[in-house]
């Protein structure tokens, strides 16, 4: 997984849940993050497709698991 | 046949002993025979809806793959929509009256004849578009499909089954011992709920819904505190004899409840209260059109929002009542979604609890319509609960009698043993249940909760579930 990619995921994290210090592990589901919920979860997509200049799929945003998949997909898609 | 009767009980012990002994194929074979029993003693009405929407699901579904065949697909998911609106209306121009199960009579007839079917319908929508969208090829075998779509322990009301959650279960093998033992304790917890927990509330509810009686506020709100809580045993209840039945068959069904009457929020009640649902609604409705309009952000949320609870309601039945119900949640959930507190820091014990008390509040409120009637009961009950006479003059009479007692009917045992076990099961919940699947007492514990259900247990009315006219 690439370190730079992972921390600038972070850094969206932390501005959509507006939590300066929060840290995410690749392991980490929306249960494990206060405040990602249904609700709040395409408002990140949003974040990170503007931030990386990129369009996920319907099928994409609902099919990873984690936030480990989810940089993972980042990283296919700006690589 | 609902899960109560004696005729489900030797129903379901006949299919189970066979299902034990016989291999596949012919054991699923069987669990499909014994679900068309299972439905046409219901009513053979219900029976033919069920095989005709089956094979029009399965012949449009073959078909629905690839650009040109839009039409098809559109059409096969506006009759199957149309046939769960259908449904609702019918059930709503008999004036059928479900709640009352213990003062006023409801109409049996309009009920059985139509049972099951909205929950059937939405299966085959989610089925359609899965399809459609390529994540699962359709079915060819077409007996498959029918089990599948009609497996009698989910039919009545869920929990709601996706197809692919399914499909791979069918062809498993015959079910182990194991199997046997943690699905019958789980069918005995659904029973407790149901007929220790849930219908003895029912007449303490009842006596303050089903009566224009001039009752103060607080009368009134605490009846609707108790339905929140009667709904939730009840359906849970339902749920956990569904999930256990199926789990004596060898076939995993998906969770209903996740301890919902300790959400914090509404957003996490929503996580916890009939998830199977709303995965549905979140899947097929709530993201889909999130997605679409996310460049607004926060107002694609709540667009989405806004149109799931209308979905929502619309599914539950058509009238005023259960939209007011869904425009209380999406007032709560537009709340929470703009002035929410993301900070993630944990909250100490007691604003968890206040937390959740609210919650409760908040929720039993939205279900004061969900409750009535009809659409005059309801006014007058809301009436009785913004007046200046929140608080009564004589507690004993106005409050303690129609909530504890069953007001109607002055029953001092019924006090007693409600309060106790209600108090005792609300708060201590996920421990009791918890050490009852789990514990290596686990024999013991189940029988003790059958000597608690012949004690305890209200029969004669247990054959309804609230949410059986869904």
């Amino acid at each position: 997984m690439n370190e730079e990619t992972f921390k600038q995921v972070e850094s969206v994290f932390r501005k959509v849940f507006k939590r300066p210090d929060l840290l995410i592990r690749p392991e980490d589901t929306a249960a494990d993050i206060a405040g990602w919920d249904s609700l709040t979860h395409m408002t990140l997509i949003n974040e990170l497709e503007i931030f990386f200049k990129i369009t996920f799929t319907f099928e994409e945003v609902t099919s990873f698991k984690n936030t480990g998949d989810l940089v993972k997909l980042v990283t296919q898609k700006i690589s | 046949m609902a899960f109560c009767s004696p005729q489900f009980l030797i129903f379901f012990i006949l299919v189970c002993g066979l299902n034990f002994v016989l291999k596949n194929p012919v054991r699923k074979y069987l669990l499909l025979f014994a679900s068309l029993v299972f439905i046409g003693w219901f009513n053979l009405y219900t029976l033919g809806a069920v095989v005709f929407f089956s094979g029009f699901t399965f012949i449009i579904a073959a078909r629905v793959t690839g650009d040109k065949n839009a039409f098809i697909f559109y059409f096969g998911l506006l009759v199957n929509c149309l046939a769960i609106v259908l449904f609702n209306y019918l059930l709503a121009s008999d004036g059928l009256v479900i709640f009352s199960l213990n003062a006023v009579d409801f109409s049996v007839n309009a009920l059985l004849l139509l049972v099951g079917l909205s929950f059937y319908n939405l299966q085959h929508v989610a089925y359609l578009v899965d399809v459609r969208r390529k994540r699962i090829p359709p079915e060819k075998n077409f007996l498959d499909f029918l089990l599948i779509s009609a497996y009698f322990p989910k039919f009545i009301s869920g929990p709601l089954t996706l197809y692919q959650q399914l499909r791979p279960q069918i062809n498993w093998p015959a079910p182990q011992q194991i199997n046997l033992g943690q699905g019958f304790n789980r069918m005995v917890l659904g029973f407790f709920k149901k007929m220790v927990l849930a219908d003895r509330l029912a007449p303490s509810v009842a006596s303050v819904f089903d009566y224009n009686d001039e009752l103060p506020g607080i009368t009134v709100m605490s009846a609707a505190i108790l339905f929140t809580i009667q709904l939730y045993f009840d359906f849970s209840g339902y749920s956990d004899i569904a999930i256990g039945a199926s789990k004596m068959l060898g076939i995993d069904l998906p969770e209903n409840f996740d301890f919902p009457l300790r959400a914090r929020s509404v957003t996490e009640f929503w996580r916890k209260w009939h998830r199977s649902l709303i995965h549905f609604f979140t899947t097929y409705i709530f993201y889909p059109v999130s997605f679409r309009y996310r460049r607004y952000k926060k107002h694609a949320a709540a667009i989405a929002v806004i149109l799931t609870f209308f979905v929502s309601a619309l599914w539950h039945g058509i009238g005023f009542t259960f939209m007011m119900w869904a425009l209380c949640h999406m007032v709560y959930l537009l709340f929470e979604l703009y002035v929410g507190n993301t900070s993630g820091a944990s909250p100490g014990r007691l604003k968890r609890l206040v937390s959740a008390a609210l919650i409760l509040i908040l929720v039993s409120f939205s279900n004061i319509f969900f409750r009535s009637t009809s659409s005059a009961a309801c006014m007058h009950l809301l009436s009785r609960l913004f007046n200046f006479d929140f608080f009564p003059e004589n507690w004993a009479v106005e409050v303690l009698a129609p909530i504890a007692v069953g007001g109607h009917q002055a029953d001092l045992f019924n006090l007693v043993a409600t309060f106790f076990f209600l108090c005792l099961t609300v708060l201590f919940e996920r421990k009791i249940f918890e050490y009852a699947s789990t514990s290596r007492f686990r024999p013991v514990i189940t029988f003790l909760f059958i000597l608690l259900i012949f004690v305890f247990g209200v029969f004669g009315n247990s054959q309804r579930f609230i949410y059986m006219q869904f």
